[in-house]
């Protein structure tokens, strides 16, 4: 899936990162796509492992509760919670992974209004 | 249990006998089709044959059939710990010759179990595995090694909850958002959005505990040497999302950053970040030195040791300049051994801190700073860097 304006999952996540001060508001939709993780403010490349991985659980919470919350989404079949919020931080462990692929993980586990109503 | 492997067996007993019938039925069906005269095509009759006889509902009954059907519709517990199960009988051979037979087992499972409530969600990890080489000869296993090991990982999230809105106000916060992006396509001026949007919106305080532990028991396959290794990590994380709330103006460390932004105009007014909250984890190793020619040389071994270790990470944003955005990171780790010897000590081995901070933007400029050591640098060292990183493709972190 492309990084694009004309899906929900990716306009949440530009929104909800910028919520959430890991990129900063001057930051164009276009160049948010291509930011890696470790631009963002989460992901501290001089941390241990284990301390990554905590920010990065920390944060799939919040971008959870946010798509839920605020953009009422629901979760695509076989996926729930725990599932998303878990492959949303493994991804986001990855320094090099860009905020395009963690998008493909959000639209894989949930199902923004705009998905729900082409059923 | 006991039942369920009698059965197994019974199984590959009768799948056996019913290959041996199936070659017979074969001999027969060719015997019988190599009999009409004329017919050049008795294979494949045969084979068609086959087909037809084992396609029919008739051998639904079958015993084979049905005692697989019942194993993989079987969800009990004993089951799915066979499942898991790897089993492999297996010859030892020795370079002295010697031979045994023996057996290699592998077991690798986890359990994943969330509790949710209306402000809180705790996800718990459970993994279990056990492995090893057992030779009935136990002189020539040259594989003389079990493990057995159980890690827990509980993760606890209190907060970070938007409050709750209805539907017509989700979708007003859409149609806000689809109108900043279409103002900033026109480069319009587009923040009187964000604060329409940010009206709408109130994060709560987040909290988050995490409990890491891995229990290893080691062993050679007659108990005689056995080794218990623990390790224990917690962790703990705020992060101040509420502008209303206290938590966030207690990020003390982001104050300076704070007024940086304010003065290069990367924020229109002195905001302190609720997002870059440090945090921090407090742990327990059981360290099993390997390759330590120091340690060795010093106390004559390598003996594991159990080490205590705390960490405190922070990043924030520094300023914007251009199209440059400027991030500070740090780091600092502090490890002590545990009833470390007086060779050890004596050494400055049995602690040891180190500190890194680094200020970095995302088209690779930065400049750092280190100090201290990590555990096996024997030297405090103060390094100064400046420059320029290029990522050339390293898939290290991809």
């Amino acid at each position: 899936m492309a990084w694009t304006t004309d899906k929900r999952a990716c306009k949440a996540l530009y929104f909800s990162l910028q919520r959430a001060n890991q990129i900063d508001l001057l930051t164009e939709f276009s160049e948010a796509g291509k930011l890696k993780m470790k631009d963002l403010l989460f992901f501290n490349a001089h941390a241990s492992e284990e301390l990554r991985r905590q920010e990065a659980i920390i944060l799939s919470f919040r971008l959870n509760n946010e798509f839920v919350k605020i953009y009422k989404a629901k979760f695509e079949k076989d996926e729930s919670e725990a599932s998303a919020i878990s492959q949303m931080s493994e991804l986001m462990q990855k320094g090099d992974k860009k905020v395009e692929e963690l998008c493909d993980t959000v639209d894989a586990c949930y199902k923004f209004k705009d998905e729900q109503k082409k059923q | 249990m006991n039942f369920r492997l009698l059965l197994l067996i019974f199984l590959i007993a009768i799948s056996g006998i019913a290959t041996a019938q199936n070659n017979d039925i074969k001999k027969q069906l060719n015997d019988i089709f190599s009999r009409i005269p004329g017919n050049e095509n008795k294979d494949s009759l045969t084979k068609e044959a086959i087909r037809e006889i084992f396609s029919t509902d008739v051998l639904d009954n079958d015993v084979v059939l049905k005692g697989l059907q019942h194993l993989l519709s079987d969800k009990s517990g004993a089951y799915n710990f066979m499942r898991d199960l790897n089993f492999k009988p297996k010859t030892f051979q020795t370079d002295s010759g010697g031979a045994s037979l023996g057996f290699e087992y592998k077991y690798d499972n986890s359990w994943s179990k969330v509790k949710k409530t209306a402000k809180s969600l705790f996800i718990q990890d459970y993994s279990l595995s056990f492995n090893g080489n057992v030779a009935f000869k136990k002189k020539l296993n040259p594989n003389n090694f079990l493990e057995s090991s159980f890690s827990y990982n509980g993760a606890f999230n209190w907060g970070g909850q938007p409050l709750d809105i209805d539907d017509a106000t989700s979708d007003k916060i859409e149609e806000l958002e689809d109108s900043i992006l279409a103002r900033r396509a026109r480069k319009e001026p587009y923040m009187d959005l964000y604060k329409k949007v940010n009206s709408f919106i109130t994060v709560s305080d987040q909290f988050y505990l995490g409990i890491k532990g891995k229990f290893t028991f080691e062993s050679n396959q007659d108990f005689s040497k056995t080794q218990f290794a623990p390790g224990i990590l917690l962790g703990f994380g705020a992060k101040g999302w509420n502008k209303n709330e206290a938590l966030r103006h207690l990020n003390i460390l982001d104050y300076p950053f704070a007024f940086i932004r304010l003065l290069t105009g990367t924020d229109d007014e002195f905001t302190v970040y609720g997002a870059t909250f440090p945090s921090f984890l407090f742990g327990l190793d059981y360290v099993v030195p390997e390759k330590d020619s120091i340690r060795k040389a010093l106390t004559g071994n390598e003996d594991p040791y159990s080490r205590l270790r705390f960490e405190i990470a922070f990043k924030t944003r520094v300023a914007r300049i251009g199209k440059d955005v400027f991030n500070f990171s740090s780091n600092f780790r502090w490890y002590k051994e545990l009833n470390a010897s007086d060779a050890i000590k004596s050494n400055n081995l049995a602690s040891s801190r180190f500190f890194v901070a680094a200020i970095e933007s995302a088209t690779g400029l930065f400049v750092s700073y280190t100090t201290g050591k990590l555990p096996f640098d024997r030297k405090n060292d103060q390094v100064y860097a400046l420059g320029f990183k290029y990522d050339l493709g390293n898939t290290k972190d991809k």
